[in-house]
């Protein structure tokens, strides 16, 4: 196992985890956060087990996380503010 | 010690920061209780430990056409992140979403 697999496993258990668990609880504003850091979170293992595999297409798929990501938070706020 | 140690050592220099920064801001947001704390732990992740791990790619990868869009992705990440932040703060401000 080398450098970038361990920080991919670091990252899966410290902000993935946490990030789940809050998202699983509470109103819908704090699941929201969670949702927030979660997706945040897997973009940087994406980019992290891209280079550790050595497999490029998962920087695509950290691209298309990251940019769907926000603008399906930002929906969310959105919605949640009350305003159409 | 020749540059391609060099090279190696500061992306896992950097690699590493980014990492313990995301950590620190997993473990704030489960220790912190009040949204607005939570909204600024939050931030740490997304401002400063995605551009750190995009560094690091890209001082390992070199100069290709992935280092481009590595950067791209920690910048995305970067500025989204603190547009998402203010969004889900003003959210929070709404009438119905109080703590």
């Amino acid at each position: 196992m080398n450098a970038w697999l361990w920080a991919a496993a670091v990252l899966l258990v410290l902000p993935v985890a946490p990030a789940l668990l809050v998202s699983s609880r509470g109103n819908a504003l704090d699941r929201l956060l969670g949702l927030e850091m979660l997706s945040s979170a897997l973009v940087l293992v994406l980019l992290v087990l891209a280079q550790g595999y050595a497999r490029t297409s998962y920087v695509d798929v950290a691209l298309v996380l990251a940019v769907l990501s926000f603008t399906g938070t930002l929906v969310f706020t959105r919605l949640l503010s009350g305003r159409r | 010690m020749s540059g391609a140690d060099i090279q190696r050592l500061v992306a896992e220099i950097l690699l590493w920061a980014g990492v313990v920064v995301a950590a620190g801001s997993g473990l704030a947001l489960l220790a912190l209780r009040h949204r607005t704390d939570r909204i600024h732990a939050l931030t740490p992740l997304t401002t400063l430990a995605a551009p750190l791990i995009a560094l690091s790619l890209a001082v390992d990868l070199g100069h290709q056409r992935l280092t481009f869009k590595v950067l791209f992705i920690g910048a995305l990440v970067a500025l989204t992140g603190g547009v998402l932040a203010s969004a889900t703060g003003d959210a929070s401000r709404s009438p119905g979403n109080g703590d």
